[in-house]
């Protein structure tokens, strides 16, 4: 059983999240019912599999939070702000009992007692206040059966042209009638009623069908039941107007073994089964496969260019997975009839949202990321032959061997494709990472006491599933520190002629080959002032001169903090320079854009994929490196004037001002890489900048700047102190990759004194 | 000929436990994910049993069940209800809809054998 | 040590096919199983404060392969790298490694009867690392445990926190 455990986990994750968010979304004052119904299935959903699997806390907090949901959803109790939150607290607490269950911490009995209890304190307060319920049930034994002749079952389709009272009236003439469930509703659920008369079924059903066409009510004649409790069989048969009309192929659909066909026949061995005697075909059409809402795509995105491919990221392990591939439009018949009453009938993204399970697995296949990475290491691969190829026929005449360098044209723009295809395996949409936030703003913005209101814009757009889980601290904190020192309370919102609920916006884009992602906030903005005198109190070398966008900058270095006072929820300093430094390990930059009143945007800009980045490649002596592009600012060939040897600080070369330390590789790699000169005037200097931190490399050339395939050094060999990987050039040789912040970090260390840009000649 | 089974149920986990059990029995086990694509994909094969969960979102089960009755070639077919609890209320829905038995939930492994087993062999 | 031979992955019985190369004076012998391929040896990309005898990693076909010399690790004198210098490509403790020898012989086959005790002195490469010795005829081969000796710390392959 353990084996769907995994299985398990992911879906009842699946169910959390929707629980959520529907909660979130869910408007008091008119709760749509698909909403209620969607939360309840959810946690009915988790109760079921975990009963089944053995985990009984689970099961045992979601029948607690099941039976409260299911009487909202039927109506008996409001749906009211305490109970979301109670019903959110459950959540977490769940969430909590699930990671437990995959190896975590344990849940805390109290937290969890303390949730059941409130759970149940609502139950008990709600429906003190509602109506009690309106559905009757009553129920015909068999001892009444046997008074009254038989116990005929009717069902009823809800229409809106027939008179029910009249025919629940009918029929009491008949014999003893209960309403089992009433028609109608949102769910035009049909009419169960329950009649025990002495009348000949036959009868009963063709006086029905003067009131309502025979296609749309069917009787069953109840012949017994086999109850064992846990399982049980209906011995039943079906009644029809016209019953003497020929029956199927299978006879009375008698299972084996079979015996000989009659009008009725009970089987009450062991074997008892209910016996239907099929109904004449109705021109039933196949119900809509319509879970996909053509204008909602999956619901959950806008209609921006999803890739099929992507929207269900590697979640599952593989199987067979029959079942989760329904090309259901292709099963039914070619034109889908008008939506059957008791399918969807929402076009609200909330209602799809619910749905999103469904819908995703309908168009997707689930892989194991194994090997998505393999197939993009092939791809990588076939780049570089490609690139190698590319290299070797650089020499080759153009006339005499036009087809051949067409084919090596042609092949470089397939594998281009190839390769884009395949990264967008990894390409899932940012909602991944913005989902959490509703949740972060709403409980934040209760706690400081602020008002805010998230809006998210390009949910869809997408980025490397390796950075989505990279990504989410980062972009907590800055949300964390926009809400606790951005936007202002309400009441200096007001006094300053803002409107008191504060905006905060998360914004994802696609740029070039980079996604940006703003966090984008309508509050005080940065306050230039206290930044710089902050900085001068720290000793940091700033000037009044400093563009805005430098003075921004400062905030990322390390233990910076304006807070006037540290609250638990950000501020301790700790957290831009650790946010910047998560960015740049991702191979991203990150801007802040201020304007004080105003608010504050803050941009975090990645690469779209993971495993291929852009470079520059260096000759350094007889070694070709490779610098990360994102790390580059600039190169340049130093004048003699500009440069300096200060003493305790080494070489410095004076860059718009600015003196920065120039470092030779031959520093980090000893005995080995050193630039061929010994002049730095004769040598290329890259700016680069790392932990905050810039610094000039001395290389001997630049050879060009490219993509480059990353190859993970660690796989055969082990980590080195200053590279960050290997890529292959295009005529095959390896060069290796550096690691600028590694470099930069160890820079600082040795040489604390000269880590610092000087802006002041000193002796 | 293997018998062949449907099992309707949005939940995974469980539609992987149940196929399991019988395939390792040598049923022929289809799953689907809910009422839509259960009755879909019964219109496009012929099933022996039906299995089919009651709590699905779009169709549940009590409606798949009608619609499966409406169908030609299922008027007869075994269909049971898997549901959580096993209400005087329940089974009279489940009876009036077309239902042949239910089949209470959570259920193990051999439970489910067992009374596949009875139904069709 | 005669528990020591036969250990050997049920090979003990039948014959062990062993891939014979020389180092120095001597005939080294090692799992045939463990061998990817023989190459030559082709231009090396160093590796910053690597040991000397890690010459730097090569590309196999889109593989980043780190190459040993074993002639300068066991100081045999000063390694020649010309057209004819043999490297041998390993699979070993899930990794790919290559090291560079002074040549290859042959594959043989060894069984039971030509196994004996790992003689005490004469092999560059320490007794922990040798399992036996195998002998036919004249010739003395020297049953290395290559996975082993490339894992070890001296050989500088392996992190010792990446150790399993």
């Amino acid at each position: 059983m353990s084996q769907f455990h995994q299985v398990f986990f992911d879906e009842t994750d699946e169910h959390l999240a929707t629980m959520e968010s529907v909660l979130l979304g869910v408007d008091l004052n008119q709760p749509d019912s698909e909403d209620l119904n969607a939360i309840f299935r959810a946690a009915h959903s988790i109760k079921g599999g975990a009963a089944t699997f053995g985990f009984a806390d689970l099961a045992d907090l979601t029948h607690v939070l099941e039976n409260l949901l299911d009487k909202v959803r039927k109506g008996s109790m409001p749906l009211t702000a305490p109970m979301v939150d109670a019903c959110l607290s459950a959540k977490d607490v769940l969430a909590c009992m699930l990671a437990a269950h995959r190896g975590g911490p344990v849940a805390q009995a109290a937290d969890i007692k303390a949730v059941e209890h409130r759970l149940q304190q609502l139950v008990v307060a709600g429906e003190s206040l509602s109506a009690p319920d309106t559905v009757a049930t009553e129920n015909t034994t068999q001892a009444d059966a046997a008074h009254h002749g038989s116990t005929i079952y009717l069902e009823l389709d809800h229409l809106p042209t027939v008179d029910y009272p009249a025919i629940l009236h009918g029929l009491s003439l008949w014999g003893e009638v209960s309403v089992v469930q009433e028609g109608g509703g949102e769910q035009l659920l049909p009419w169960v009623l329950v009649l025990s008369s002495g009348m000949a079924a036959a009868e009963i059903s063709e006086s029905l069908a003067f009131s309502i066409a025979p296609e749309h009510f069917r009787l069953t004649l109840d012949q017994g039941m086999q109850d064992e409790g846990d399982f049980g069989l209906f011995l039943s048969s079906s009644v029809n107007v016209a019953s003497s009309v020929a029956f199927e192929d299978d006879g009375f659909g008698l299972f084996e073994p079979l015996e000989p066909a009659a009008d009725t026949v009970t089987l009450l061995e062991e074997d008892g089964f209910g016996l239907f005697a099929p109904l004449p075909d109705p021109p039933v059409a196949p119900p809509a496969t319509g879970i996909l809402h053509e204008e909602d795509g999956f619901g959950l995105f806008e209609p921006l260019a999803i890739s099929p491919a992507a929207s269900s990221p590697a979640m599952l392990h593989e199987e067979e997975g029959f079942g989760l591939f329904l090309p259901a439009p292709a099963m039914t018949s070619p034109t889908p009839p008008p939506v059957a009453p008791s399918s969807l009938a929402v076009s609200s993204g909330v209602a799809a949202r619910s749905e999103r399970a469904a819908t995703a697995v309908e168009n997707s296949i689930r892989v194991n990321i194994d090997k998505v990475d393999l197939l993009l290491n092939l791809v990588g691969e076939l780049v570089i032959t490609q690139s190698m190829l590319t290299q070797s026929s650089l020499e080759l005449d153009s006339v005499q061997h036009e087809r051949l360098l067409g084919g090596i044209s042609a092949l470089q723009r397939n594998s281009r494709e190839l390769q884009e295809a395949v990264m967008s395996i990894r390409m899932t949409p940012i909602a991944f990472v913005f989902n959490r936030f509703p949740r972060v703003v709403r409980d934040l913005a209760s706690k400081l006491g602020k008002q805010i209101e998230l809006k998210t814009v390009g949910e869809s757009t997408e980025l490397d599933k390796g950075f989505i889980e990279k990504l989410s601290d980062p972009l907590t904190h800055l949300v964390r520190n926009s809400l606790d020192h951005g936007v202002e309370s309400p009441e200096v919102r007001i006094a300053k002629g803002k409107s008191a609920t504060g905006r905060l916006t998360l914004r994802a884009f696609h740029q070039g080959g980079s996604i940006v992602i703003e966090v984008t906030d309508d509050g005080a903005g940065l306050n230039r002032e206290r930044i710089l005198a902050k900085a001068r109190e720290r000793g940091m070398p700033v000037s009044d001169s400093m563009s805005d966008s430098e003075v921004w900058g400062l905030i990322f270095e390390a233990g910076f903090s304006t807070a006037a006072a540290v609250t638990d929820v950000s501020g301790r300093g700790v957290g831009m320079d650790v946010v910047k430094r998560n960015i740049q390990s991702m191979g991203g930059r990150i801007d802040i854009d201020s304007m004080q009143d105003f608010g504050t945007t803050i941009s975090i800009r990645l690469p779209l994929t993971l495993a291929i980045m852009d470079g520059m490649s260096v000759r350094v002596g007889q070694d070709i490196y490779v610098i990360p592009l994102n790390f580059v600012l600039e190169s340049l060939q130093p004048a003699a004037e500009d440069l300096k040897t200060v003493a305790g600080r080494g070489l410095l070369v004076n860059v718009r001002g600015q003196y920065l330390p120039v470092i030779s590789l031959a520093a980090f790699f000893e005995e080995m890489t050193q630039a061929s000169s010994p002049d730095p005037t004769r040598s290329i200097l890259v700016i680069v900048e790392a932990a905050g931190y810039q610094m000039a490399l001395i290389v001997d050339e630049l050879i060009g700047q490219q993509q480059f395939v990353v190859k993970n050094l660690e796989t055969n060999y082990r980590k080195v102190d200053g590279i960050a990987g290997a890529t292959i050039m295009g005529d095959g040789h390896v060069a290796l990759i550096l690691d600028v912040t590694a470099i930069a970090r160890l820079r600082q260390r040795t040489s604390p004194s000269a880590s610092r840009p000087v802006l002041n000649e000193e002796g | 000929m293997p018998k062949k089974v449907l099992t309707v149920d949005d939940s995974a986990s469980i539609r992987q436990m149940v196929t399991f059990t019988l395939k390792s029995a040598g049923y022929e086990v289809v799953e689907a994910i809910d009422g839509n694509a259960g009755l879909a994909r019964a219109q496009g094969d012929g099933f022996d049993l039906i299995l089919t969960d009651q709590n699905m979102p779009g169709m549940d089960g009590l409606n798949l069940i009608r619609a499966l009755r409406k169908l030609p070639g299922y008027g007869a077919t075994p269909i049971l209800m898997l549901t959580t609890e096993s209400s005087d209320q329940m089974k009279s829905l489940g009876r009036a809809a077309g239902a042949t038995g239910w089949l209470v939930k959570p259920f193990d492994p051999q439970k489910l054998l067992d009374v596949v087993k009875r139904l069709v062999g | 040590m005669a528990e020591q031979l036969e250990h050997h992955s049920g090979q003990s019985k039948a014959a062990r096919e062993l891939l014979v190369f020389t180092l120095g004076q001597e005939e080294y012998g090692i799992d045939i199983l463990k061998v990817q391929e023989i190459r030559g040896y082709e231009a090396v990309t160093r590796i910053a404060n690597a040991p000397p005898f890690i010459k730097g990693v090569v590309n196999l076909r889109g593989s980043i392969v780190p190459i040993v010399d074993l002639r300068i690790k066991f100081e045999l004198g000063e390694p020649v790298y010309n057209a004819f210098t043999v490297v041998i490509i390993l699979n070993v403790f899930q990794r790919t490694v290559g090291v560079v020898v002074d040549g290859v012989s042959d594959v043989i086959q060894l069984n039971e009867g030509e196994l004996r005790a790992p003689p005490e002195f004469g092999s560059v490469v320490e007794t922990t690392y040798i399992e036996g010795l195998g002998t036919q005829g004249e010739r003395m081969v020297i049953i290395v445990d290559i996975e082993r000796l490339m894992s070890s710390d001296e050989m500088a392959l392996v992190d010792a926190t990446d150790r399993g």
